[in-house]
């Protein structure tokens, strides 16, 4: 039980330090690998993320975290981490695309999960034109390449 | 509603999607429906070939988008489909089609458009017309070689001609409601596959006596069903040949069995069949740890001293219309080391005379009370004379009785006080023994 005691320290690329439980540090899978690899050090400096996102995604690993050490009335608390995943999930754009990319460097498969489903779900059923606008994405297509383009997949556009 | 939540975030920030990785990009794509996948390449030239390397491919005719636009264009979805956007397809691993109408030269379109080597491939045809849709598979296409499952539902009529096809990787093949053109289709298609592991066939009503002719040394594994057990007319034969198979279920009570090999690496089977038709069935399973089966009455002819279900563990008798326990106390000593028996009840429409009744109640007790019964389970107990005069016995023998669980039958929950009584007064043999009443 000692174990999870234990603090680590977590330097986002701003130099800031988030102290959280090995447990919870754990959740990230990269840092599980660092310290199974006899990285005993107490500061684990994450350079590639800021410190508003990282502070997120502790976030998110300390609530997993907490409801998996949390025993029986496994339905009820499934429940509340869907919930929970949803609310925290239901960010603009930006934040959403930096969680991604700190999920897939960090690699927390659940965060990722629920982000690429969020993108998902946002495109669901869109025609091209409304993706690009919601997005921000440049149509670099000449009209005569995008009528080829059209017609490779003609069958699955909107009509 | 989509224009304000355009309008609110329109031009505010870069465009970062485009910036994502392409195994990102992919994650994202396959968790989309597929249609809006591919129209993914129509964003910029950064989208352009993503969607070719998504390894899961679905074109599903039956969804209501599609069908609206066969009702507007006709019909050339799939044609499109195959002709056009397969071929551009470079790392396709499933494929899942599910067509919503007769199309006579699926075969011809589908196969030949495929550029890559997928490893799994799922075609269902689903329509109400009673028209089956031919498949062929032709010779000499790469895409066969590689796959590992295939699996054919519905509206399809095989037709596996002479020239032998060849699926040298399958290991997976389900026939779910399909036809064949004929008995040779079937046997064909087997033949072709030298490595199937696993095969589930649920078989439709066939002509009369249609011959499923099964010759497969490599399956392991073996489910035939029909989709009514118990109704239909046809009495097809099944002659299968399958010396490596290590599980077993049949549920199909038409059919006429003939195992024609020993299958001595049989673990589990689960069979329900009319064993009138079937009785040479028994022989085959001798094997098994774990049985699931019909209490039939010429059960106890059927087996003898010579055949002995040494290794059965866990054994589910399903008991046709009133339970006989004599019949059943006496079958016990061929199941030797017996942990586990489960009663249950079925309703099938046997012609099996019921009325006549073998067995006597055991001179000795059975090896498997002694020593290694642990668990019983009864569902549908009525606390009738016979099912008293078992359950009475197996209690004040069965030594090593650790949980016995007794659901009570729906039709004596007012009388059920009286019977749990009597249950729980009955004397036991194990002083551990859990006696759970539902």
């Amino acid at each position: 039980m000692s174990e999870s005691n234990k603090k680590i320290s977590l330097i986002s690329s701003e130099g800031e330090a988030f102290e959280v439980s090995e447990a919870v540090a754990r959740e990230f899978e990269i840092v599980a690998h660092m310290l199974e690899d006899g990285c005993s050090g107490s500061s684990i400096p994450i350079t590639t993320v800021d410190s508003n996102i990282l502070g997120k995604v502790i976030e998110y690993c300390t609530k997993h975290v907490e409801v998996g050490n949390v025993e029986g009335n496994s339905e009820k608390a499934e429940k509340d981490l869907e919930e929970f995943d949803k609310r925290f999930i239901a960010v603009e754009m930006n934040t959403l695309f930096s969680l991604i990319l700190a999920a897939n460097y960090l690699n927390v498969k659940g965060l990722l999960n629920i982000g690429c489903q969020k993108v998902a779900d946002t495109i669901k059923d869109m025609k091209p034109e409304e993706v690009r606008s919601i997005f921000n994405i440049e149509n670099d297509y000449t009209p005569a390449e995008e009528e080829v383009v059209r017609k490779e997949n003609e069958w699955a556009f909107q009509p | 509603m989509k224009a304000a939540r355009l309008g609110s975030e329109e031009v505010m920030y870069p465009d970062r999607i485009s910036n994502l990785p392409n195994d990102l990009l992919l994650r994202i794509l396959s968790l989309a429906p597929v249609r809006t996948a591919m129209s993914t390449s129509l964003l910029s030239k950064r989208w352009k070939y993503v969607w070719k390397m998504m390894p899961t491919l679905v074109y599903d005719e039956t969804c209501p988008y599609i069908e609206y636009k066969i009702f507007l264009h006709g019909p050339l979805g799939f044609d499109l489909f195959c002709g056009v956007s397969l071929p551009l397809h470079e790392a396709l691993k499933t494929l899942n089609l599910k067509l919503g109408k007769y199309t006579d030269s699926i075969d011809i379109l589908l196969f030949p458009n495929i550029r890559s080597n997928p490893l799994k491939m799922t075609i269902n045809l689903n329509y109400f017309y009673s028209y089956y849709t031919p498949i062929t598979f032709p010779n000499n296409i790469n895409v066969f070689k590689t796959l590992l499952v295939l699996k054919l539902k519905g509206r399809i009529v095989l037709d596996v001609v002479d020239s032998p096809v060849c699926f040298p990787a399958l290991k997976i093949l389900h026939l779910i409601c399909v036809n064949f053109q004929c008995e040779e289709s079937f046997t064909r298609l087997l033949s072709a596959c030298p490595v199937l592991e696993d095969l589930f066939l649920q078989r439709l009503s066939s002509r009369d006596r249609f011959l499923f002719s099964m010759s497969v040394p490599s399956l392991q594994r073996l489910s035939i069903t029909k989709e009514c057990a118990t109704y239909g007319s046809d009495e097809p034969r099944l002659e299968i040949s399958t010396p490596c198979l290590k599980y077993l279920k049949i549920f199909d009570r038409r059919g006429y069995y003939n195992f024609l090999e020993d299958m001595p690496k049989l673990v589990e089977a689960d069979v329900s069949v009319d064993m009138s038709k079937n009785e040479k069935l028994l022989r085959v399973l001798s094997s098994v740890e774990h049985l699931v089966i019909c209490l039939y009455p010429s059960m106890v002819l059927d087996l003898t001293d010579s055949l002995i279900f040494n290794r059965l563990l866990h054994l589910e008798l399903n008991v046709c219309n009133s339970f006989r326990s004599n019949l059943l106390l006496s079958l016990l000593k061929y199941f030797p080391n017996l942990q586990s028996l489960n009663l249950g009840r079925t309703y099938p429409e046997d012609t099996e005379d019921q009325l006549y009744c073998l067995g006597s109640e055991p001179s000795s007790v059975p090896k498997c009370l002694s020593f290694h019964l642990e668990s019983i389970q009864w569902r549908g107990y009525a606390g009738t004379l016979d099912e008293r005069e078992a359950a009475a016995y197996i209690l004040k023998n069965a030594h090593r009785l650790k949980t016995s669980t007794i659901r009570l039958h729906t039709t004596c929950m007012d009388n059920g006080q009286i019977i749990m009584k009597d249950l729980t007064s009955m004397s036991k043999a194990s002083d551990s023994c859990q006696l759970v009443i539902e």
